[in-house]
């Protein structure tokens, strides 16, 4: 198990560094930030003693490696734009993604496991055929479009059917009401409704099926017949042996799909206009702030190398049968 | 598997049985041989749902392929009224199916040459992706070593970098650098969205095959064809590919429908295809939010025409898979 560990360990270091070096060089070739001077009738030799002062006149792989080193003391910089550090905003932005990451992973996957348990035991059945035809309908449902829907329908919708003005909920949009001060559990609580429902349809499909299939291989493998033969009770075979042993790849698939939210909640945050780490990027995006922008970056990337690790782990380490050498 | 023609079948796709053999097998039956295709499209066809929405996606495509037929209108006609002004924010009504937007543009029409983009850069990324994979897969499965091993990690790499994040710092690449303009064509062009998708696509068939052309690969109809002298490309392209072409179909009707989202995602968020040059259903949904105060059925239109079709295609996926790949039970 050492041994497995050190060399995942050592493995995601090389996925770490090129993984953000093509981001870094994407970012560096796709934009430039001092574009928008060329309309304000900037001399060339100003520009190019700006570009020197931000360091953006160094090839790229040097300026990469002077990133890579603030970064990793810790040093994060001053934003373009705002002309403050970088840190202050980016937490914010990482802390309200991983409370919309974590309040949607907590109902995804109960409601998408719970789903999967009983349609693998009752296979077959109307419950079964049901939600499967669901899981196909809600896999085919981008945020985006569903969003669109719910958006229309908690407002004009409701509003037009209940013959009343008042909107269902009377603020869809960020993490707070713009009248709360300070934290105030209740309201963040409901600012949290509609993207979790976004982000759920799609996922508890995912994982209703995962579940599935996970459950009825482990129901129709041998140590069951076996434990069912020594007169068990379903009740029991269900879930204390099948249930956990099923439990494990889910696990690992879990961890993977955790450590992507971190950057993957571009288009359910857009919609909702939710200040997480995906607006944070189409905002920085739009200005071009690199500094902003490159420590995102690594934070994204980090999560989903180390989450990608932390699935790999605890998969060698909950089925030992797959430690290899 | 009751079926006597299902027994043949499953001896039909096992790798290395001859036609005659599944001839024998289905003779000694009594029953008529039926090729590999007629099996397929036999077990295809019982499976209610996915020919269902074969149909319903048949309608979709030619209704936006054919657009012009189906619309008196052009796409970006503005709809004005006898006197001359502009029919702006008409409720869907009888000549105008799904209303008018704020500048007057006929709805329905929209989401019509919409889809003509959307399905095209759906279909053109998948086969591309596919094309890629498939390469990629079978020369890491069939070569293994080094190769295998360098080709395996970069797909790692692919896949642990965050998908649309590199897709939107793609598309910022042919407005600045020439060589990607030569690659991708025009920025927010349908050539460039469609190129940055399937660059991205083609990691889950490179592995699938790759697994694939591993068990294949140690099979006796590749030693005999070895034997009888064939190179290496030979023995890829005349018998690891086609003996793949199941999975390989499979999977790109998968990627149609992930591309078609992924193509919405883009174009929602403003990175896809210029709005004001072609409409797509994805940069339709974005206008239509801007929308939702004063017309919310504009969201409607190209929001269903899109999950509708992702979903028949899924559907159409599925029937295929239990079509051409019979050896593995729906569980």
């Amino acid at each position: 198990m050492l041994r497995f560990t050190i060399r995942r360990l050592l493995w995601s270091i090389p996925v770490l560094i090129a993984g953000s070096f093509l981001l870094f060089v994407a970012l560096h070739m796709g934009t430039d930030p001092v574009k928008a001077a060329v309309h304000h009738n900037v001399s060339p030799e100003a520009l190019a003693k700006y570009k020197h002062q931000l360091g953006l006149d160094k090839p790229l792989v040097v300026q990469y490696l002077i990133f890579l080193g603030n970064f990793f003391r810790g040093n994060f910089g001053i934003s373009y734009t705002t002309q403050n550090p970088v840190w202050p905003d980016l937490r914010t932005a990482l802390i309200n993604t991983i409370v919309l990451a974590f309040a949607a992973a907590a109902v995804y996957i109960t409601i998408g496991v719970a789903i999967g348990i009983i349609s693998a035991v009752r296979q077959y059945s109307v419950f079964d055929h049901v939600t499967t035809t669901l899981a196909f309908i809600g896999l085919a449902l981008p945020p985006y479009v569903f969003g669109l829907f719910l958006i229309v329908w908690v407002t004009t919708g409701y509003e037009h059917w209940f013959h009343t003005s008042q909107p269902l909920l009377d603020v869809l949009g960020g993490v707070y009401a713009p009248t709360t001060q300070g934290f105030d559990l209740a309201d963040r609580a409901k600012h949290l409704i509609l993207p979790v429902m976004v982000l759920s349809v799609q996922e508890i499909a995912v994982y209703s099926r995962y579940m599935r299939t996970s459950m009825l291989e482990t129901l129709n493998s041998d140590y069951l017949r076996t434990a069912r033969a020594k007169g068990i009770s379903e009740k029991r075979v269900i879930f204390r042996h099948a249930f956990r042993n099923a439990l494990i790849p889910l696990t690992t698939f879990a961890a993977i799909d955790l450590g992507a939210l971190a950057g993957g909640l571009i288009i359910t945050e857009a919609i909702f206009n939710y200040q997480g780490m995906g607006l944070y990027f189409l905002r920085n995006y739009a200005q071009t702030d690199y500094p902003a922008l490159l420590p995102w970056m690594m934070i994204v990337i980090i999560f989903v190398v180390v989450f990608n690790l932390l699935a790999d782990l605890s998969y060698a380490w909950l089925d030992p049968r797959i430690r290899l050498d | 598997m009751t079926d006597i023609r299902e027994t043949a079948a499953v001896v039909a796709t096992e790798p290395g049985a001859t036609a005659d053999a599944v001839s024998t097998a289905a003779l000694g039956m009594g029953v008529k041989p039926l090729t590999p295709t007629k099996l397929a499209w036999r077990r295809f066809r019982r499976h209610k749902l996915a020919m269902a929405s074969a149909v319903i996606l048949l309608v979709i495509v030619v209704m936006c392929t054919f657009a012009p037929l189906f619309t008196k209108y052009s796409w970006n006609t503005l709809i004005r009224n006898p006197s001359g002004g502009l029919e702006r924010f008409l409720h869907p009504q009888h000549g105008h199916w799904l209303g008018t937007d704020e500048l007057g543009k006929d709805w329905y029409t929209n989401v019509l040459y919409g889809g003509r983009v959307s399905l095209e850069v759906g279909v053109m990324a998948a086969l591309a992706s596919t094309f890629v994979g498939t390469i990629i897969g079978v020369a890491a499965g069939y070569y293994g070593g080094w190769l295998d091993n360098l080709l395996m990690r970069i797909t790692d790499l692919f896949l642990a970098i965050p998908l649309i994040v590199s897709l939107i710092l793609l598309t910022g690449l042919p407005a600045n650098e020439p060589w990607a303009r030569t690659l991708f064509g025009p920025s927010q062009s349908v050539r460039s969205v469609t190129t940055i998708i399937a660059l991205f696509f083609w990691m889950p068939v490179a592995r699938i095959l790759r697994g694939l052309v591993l068990s294949l690969k140690e099979k006796e109809f590749v030693e005999a064809a070895r034997a009888a002298g064939a190179s290496d490309g030979r023995i890829m392209f005349r018998h690891l590919i086609p003996n793949c072409t199941g999975q390989i179909i499979i999977n790109t009707t998968l990627s149609v429908a992930a591309a078609v989202l992924l193509e919405g995602a883009l174009s929602y968020l403003g990175f896809g295809v210029d709005p004001v040059k072609t409409p797509t259903w994805g940069n339709l949904l974005a206008h239509a939010q801007g929308q939702t105060q004063l017309l919310p059925a504009l969201t409607y239109g190209p929001g269903i025409a899109l999950v509708l079709t992702v979903l028949c295609v899924n559907f159409v996926g599925d029937g295929l898979r239990d079509a051409l790949d019979p050896k593995q039970l729906s569980v």
